[in-house]
């Protein structure tokens, strides 16, 4: 028994049952990490406290003390603050940045009895879809396409290196962050789920901000049960987080194997006209019959403003990160560099040497945007626009309890494959952006394998504080996908 | 559009080689971001986002860092000097 192949559930009983101990679970994930070292999934291990927790989980078992999730390794993207552990951000501005603080849902999972592998690689800041940006050199996806083996291929991004980490078996679960699509588009490209809650559910405390009006803390598992065993344990109101939700906490794993007889599932069929590969649509085509079969009512809807969502979503996030980032001036955070005659000179030179070409880009566009003469034009026309979209979702689920839609228009692609002009690359967030922008719960999970048996995912989207329904929904879903998602060959 | 003065605005220096190629992919940028103007916002109100109710804290100590946590972030000789000193020493922030 391969015991870092188990399920969360799976592995709970496992625990609690004593087949194995916490100490031996550990030990197979670290054993699994330093053999796929190669990948370049981890910026930070933490084995050797992984093994003091284990050890102290087993106690906890042993002595019929075992929280929730008592003894289950899991990884964190590297954006999330970790008391006395370094959190870089995948930058070189913050490659030793040691937080003297704790993210909220850090320490909610931490309550929970996780134990915690490592912090994963992403992109800069959160900032791609890929992993490229990363400072520490771009994570590689375990899957390999059956066209070309030797390549390797992006595994989404941001939070690339925690669905990787997840899909290859190097953790039970992973912590990401979604901004514009940040856990579901790499949880499609790895073949696992991703998971992100309504915007103001899970407290953003203590995550590296990047655009705070849409940066929402999410989950990386290998199934929608497992997913729902995570959220459930992270999300909750927190006093910190001034946009903090005061919402009860919800025990998302009883929304497991119900039906969804009588759901009313919306599908944008407009959207199959957009620029989409053939093959995601047949299996879009293939969920909704899954969900007729199963006796869910399906309507055909129209997402209006789809076709500037993109645009808005970028000038919202361009702009907002380029407020945010200002706070990296070489005197409070970070990198200094060590090459200046003037205190200007040393700003303008620390934020030149410790931003990368994506960072640094996006930073100068939103500056752009919020500058005098051009902020109505873009920024506030933006905001504006935000809310005719989060109104038209409202109208929208008046009508339905789920949206149906893809969570990227293609398979993971080669790294290096998109570097002409950044806007190829920002295409592949066109799903997943109206969710951030409308504040709603989102899943992806994987429906099927392209020609080249590459992963593809499928959105689920529900309205604000409903990620009870896209759970339910989602877990019907998969119980009809009869397809093996594991990489091979890595 | 003036690419100097964005890095101006920026706090990021000009690098002269590669002023062309940041042109060329801002202005993509903006392309794709022209798409707004098919909208029409004139009725829509400038009040940027008013479903979520801020929450206030009340003004209390809640945790205290240590100066020993602060000084973490410190490495090699500025950590020496910051804890036979008690405190941060910034750059020179007033210039002559």
């Amino acid at each position: 028994m391969y015991l870092n192949k188990l399920s969360i559930s799976e592995a709970a009983l496992g625990l609690n049952q004593k087949q194995f101990s916490c100490l031996e679970l550990v030990q197979a994930h670290v054993e699994q990490i330093a053999k796929h070292k190669s990948l370049n999934l981890y910026i930070t291990e933490l084995f050797d406290s992984a093994i003091e927790s284990a050890k102290v989980a087993d106690a906890r078992i042993r002595s019929g003390n075992a929280r929730a999730l008592e003894g289950i390794p899991i990884s964190i993207k590297d954006n999330f603050c970790t008391k006395g552990v370094l959190t870089t951000c995948a930058s070189k501005m913050l490659k030793n940045f040691t937080p003297t603080y704790q993210s909220t849902v850090v320490t909610n999972l931490q309550d929970s009895g996780v134990i915690f592998l490592g912090k994963t690689n992403m992109d800069e800041f959160a900032m791609g879809s890929s992993n490229v940006t990363s400072y520490f050199g771009p994570a590689i996806n375990p899957w390999k396409s059956t066209a070309n083996a030797a390549q390797n291929l992006v595994p989404g991004g941001s939070s690339g290196g925690s669905a990787a980490s997840v899909s290859a078996f190097m953790a039970m679960a992973s912590l990401g962050t979604d901004t514009g699509g940040s856990v579901r588009q790499p949880a499609a490209f790895n073949g696992i789920v991703g998971v992100k809650p309504t915007y103001g559910r899970a407290s953003r405390w203590g995550i590296v901000p990047f655009a705070s009006s849409l940066d929402q803390a999410g989950v990386l598992a290998r199934s929608v049960h497992d997913s729902a065993l995570i959220l459930s344990s992270m999300m909750g109101f927190d006093p910190k987080d001034s946009t903090s939700s005061n919402v009860l906490a919800e025990n998302l794993s009883l929304e497991i194997g119900k039906s969804v007889k009588g759901i009313k599932i919306g599908v944008p069929e407009h959207l199959m006209n957009s620029d989409i590969s053939n093959e995601v649509i047949e299996l879009w085509q293939n969920s909704i019959r899954i969900f007729r079969e199963s006796g869910a009512q399906i309507s055909n809807i129209t997402i209006p403003y789809f076709e500037q969502a993109l645009a808005v979503y970028y000038v919202i996030a361009c702009s907002e990160a380029s407020s945010n980032l200002a706070m990296y001036d070489g005197v409070r955070y970070g990198h200094r560099s060590s090459v200046y005659d003037s205190f200007e000179e040393m700003i303008l030179s620390t934020r030149s040497e410790g931003f990368g070409e994506e960072v640094q880009r996006r930073i100068l566009v939103g500056s752009y945007f919020l500058s005098s003469g051009f902020i109505d034009q873009y920024y506030v026309k933006a905001q504006k626009i935000r809310k005719l979209i989060c109104i038209a979702f409202d109208k929208i689920f008046e009508d339905v309890d789920v949206i149906l839609l893809p969570s990227a228009p293609t398979q993971p692609f080669a790294i290096g494959q998109i570097a002409d002009n950044p806007v190829n690359m920002y295409k592949n967030d066109i799903f997943t952006v109206l969710a951030n922008l409308a504040k709603l719960p989102a899943l992806s999970l994987p429906v099927g394998l392209s020609l080249d048996g590459l992963p593809l995912g499928m959105q689920l989207m529900a309205k604000m504080h409903n990620e009870r329904m896209i759970i339910r929904a989602a877990d019907a879903l998969e119980r009809n996908i009869n397809t093996k998602f594991e990489p091979q060959g890595y | 559009m003036d690419v100097e003065k964005l890095f101006k605005l920026s706090k990021i220096k000009i690098q002269k080689q590669i002023i062309k190629d940041v042109e060329l992919k801002i202005s993509q940028i903006l392309q794709m971001v022209d798409s707004m103007s098919l909208v029409n916002c004139e009725d829509i109100s400038q009040d940027l986002d008013d479903f979520q109710n801020t929450l206030l804290r009340q003004d209390e100590v809640h945790s205290i860092n240590t100066r020993e946590d602060l000084f973490l972030n410190l490495h090699g000789k500025e950590r020496i000097s910051a804890t036979e000193c008690n405190y941060y020493r910034v750059p020179k922030v007033l210039e002559d």
